[in-house]
């Protein structure tokens, strides 16, 4: 193994399709490792581990997303309701039946792609338009219907689960701190981003890619559309379910506000911004909406003196501000963040000499 | 033909919608391990036979509304479409319909989706890989960016990676320079007799489909309207003057004379 990839020449299958293939890579990955949970958590102070979880909670939103949206090309504007059916599945089996929060997660993604699944049924008829008024429908049937009107009612307190710290816990460990929060999602997110990103290498990855490129000729080559279309639904529910079921973890009090219709056009537009197609994309667009977002707060905190209305305007200016952005992006980068990445990638390949 | 044919069509009626009548009763064989070409002019319905058989009708809500379709023995044309790619026929739809953001390789992995045994999928590389060299210089290249020739060659290539019993070609030279469809053609003959594909050949370029076929049918207007080997079609003279765009002496033609041929075209329905 080298440690620069020019001059490198794969003599076997093995070689070509390994992760990591040469030691800079590796080395970068160590660095972002240490990264990520040493020097944020210990040295970042409690305020950056709030953020960092939020960008987790939206990397494992929009993960889903991307997998739909931008591998298999199916768009949904509904993925609020299945990490909503992940947090509520998680947060009633850890309430109600005792059952231990790892075991009711994974039981909340399950049921989250299963519900998923149902809502993608009608892919196999529709496409385009129809197949994202379909996708509104779930979001509107699950969280402001079903949730709202009947789950909500279990317990018999009405509105929203009370969940007092210390009622999540792994084993002995008690989750009660941000920083064992932040370790969970961190880890989460890692093992459910490479899952996927192993997933799209694999055959279904590469059926997914040719619905999306061209149905037509996928079909031809003996890909049985409905079966991987509904494939690809699971597996968006199914990460959706974790992310809600992990989010559960940061709450206090879960309520259907949390899965408002906004929050799908938000993870759509995390995709938009990050990269369309790209797995970097859903971590770059969500690092961006994120830090943006905190951004936005200490540009309008010291105008406030001056213009003391804005603190009212605040969510107003947030949402103009995530539209602002999705124009200017697809203005001038339709291909998102992750376009860049690689621009600026290819162009440290080829330093000095640019061809 | 002595041996039973692997595909075999009756008289098949294509509707669109339930009421555009496409094909009036189309019947074609194509023999065990041999090329069959399908001439004829835009909206004689060429495609839509190719659809007919491999299932994709349903996709522009059209379908077999008689006669039937028998591929080694089996009935196919009540079948979906990737049953009917299981059981060995695969498409080349026209067009060059690429995976555009998958590698050239991924392309043709793809193409071997329904083999299970992952020996099977490199040794179908390399065989691609051979038949079509500039494949694999570009192997790990989008295929969104290759050229149209190339493209061309990976579509034809994904189809070979599935293995098939029989391949539907459609018109493998459109849009292409004269050069790259001779090349095209070269390996795809080439192909024919190393590896014994059946071949369905779609073409407008009537010359060279016959070049290539020893056998073709001329559809007009949703019939069959004339089944021949190439060489006793070559020598008819309404191919040449409607499809070769030649008389005996090898000019082309006058308007006038044109109408008038227009005239006896007619008569050939």
């Amino acid at each position: 193994m080298q440690y620069l990839p020019c001059g490198i020449y794969h003599e076997y299958y093995q070689q070509d399709h390994a992760w990591w293939q040469t030691r800079f890579v590796i080395g970068k990955m160590i660095l972002l490792g240490i990264f990520i949970f040493y020097i944020l958590p210990f040295w970042g102070g409690l305020y950056w581990v709030g953020v960092a979880t939020l960008t987790i909670y939206t990397i494992m939103g929009a993960l889903g997303v991307q997998l739909l949206i931008g591998y298999c090309g199916q768009v949904t504007l509904g993925h609020a309701a299945f990490i909503a059916v992940g947090a509520y599945t998680a947060t009633l089996l850890t309430l109600q039946l005792h059952l231990p929060y790892l075991l009711s997660m994974f039981i909340g993604g399950l049921v989250a792609g299963l519900w998923s699944v149902l809502f993608g049924l009608p892919s196999a008829k529709v496409k385009g338009f129809y197949l994202i008024m379909t996708s509104l429908a779930a979001q509107f049937v699950t969280v402001d219907f079903i949730l709202t009107q009947y789950v909500s009612q279990i317990g018999g307190r009405g509105q929203a689960f009370s969940l007092p710290p210390g009622s999540i816990t792994i084993g002995p460990l008690v989750l009660d701190s941000d920083l064992k929060v932040y370790f969970l999602g961190a880890v989460l997110t890692i093992l459910l981003t490479m899952g996927l990103a192993n997933l799209l290498r694999s055959k279904v990855g590469r059926a997914w890619i040719a619905i999306r490129d061209n149905d037509i000729a996928a079909e031809t080559m003996g890909i049985n559309i409905i079966t991987y279309k509904l494939m690809a639904f699971f597996v968006a529910g199914f990460i959706g379910g974790i992310a809600g079921a992990f989010w559960v973890s940061t709450l206090a009090a879960l309520s259907p506000e949390h899965f408002q219709w906004f929050w799908s056009l938000w993870l759509v537009g995390v995709i938009l911004i990050g990269g369309v197609g790209s797995i970097y994309g859903t971590i770059f667009g969500s690092l961006f909406m994120v830090l943006i977002m905190e951004g936005l707060k200490f540009i309008i905190i010291p105008l406030t003196p001056v213009y003391p209305a804005l603190t009212m305007k605040f969510l107003f200016l947030k949402e103009a501000t995530f539209g602002l952005a999705i124009c200017l992006f697809l203005i001038y980068e339709p291909n998102g963040l992750a376009y860049r990445w690689w621009q600026i990638k290819n162009y440290f390949n080829l330093w000095p000499f640019s061809y | 033909m002595t041996e039973e044919p692997i595909l075999k069509i009756n008289s098949i009626e294509v509707k669109y919608h339930e009421v555009i009548l496409v094909l009036k009763g189309v019947s074609i064989e194509v023999p065990q391990g041999g090329i069959v070409a399908l001439l004829g002019a835009n909206g004689a319905g060429k495609s839509t036979t190719l659809k007919a058989i491999s299932g994709l009708l349903k996709h522009e809500d059209g379908k077999v509304s008689d006669g039937n379709i028998v591929f080694l023995g089996d009935r196919i044309d009540k079948k979906n479409a990737e049953d009917i790619a299981k059981s060995g026929i695969v498409q080349v739809i026209e067009g060059r319909r690429v995976f555009e953001h998958l590698t050239v390789e991924q392309n043709l992995v793809v193409g071997a989706h329904l083999r299970r045994d992952r020996r099977a999928v490199k040794d179908g590389l390399e065989m691609v890989y051979h038949y079509f060299p500039r494949l694999k210089e570009k192997r790990n290249e989008t295929a969104g960016f290759i050229s149209g020739g190339e493209q061309q060659m990976t579509v034809v290539g994904r189809a070979l990676m599935a293995n098939p019993k029989l391949m539907l070609l459609d018109e493998p030279s459109m849009g292409l320079a004269p050069m790259l469809i001779k090349e095209i053609f070269n390996i795809i003959t080439r192909l024919h007799e190393e590896s014994k594909i059946s071949i369905l050949l779609v073409e407008q370029n009537a010359k060279l489909a016959l070049s290539v076929a020893p056998y073709a049918y001329v559809m007009e207007n949703g019939r069959i309207v004339m089944d021949d080997t190439a060489e006793k079609l070559l020598e008819n003279p309404d191919i040449k003057d409607f499809y070769l765009g030649l008389t005996d002496l090898g000019t082309r033609k006058s308007f006038r004379e044109v109408k008038h041929y227009k005239r006896r075209k007619r008569w050939l329905t």
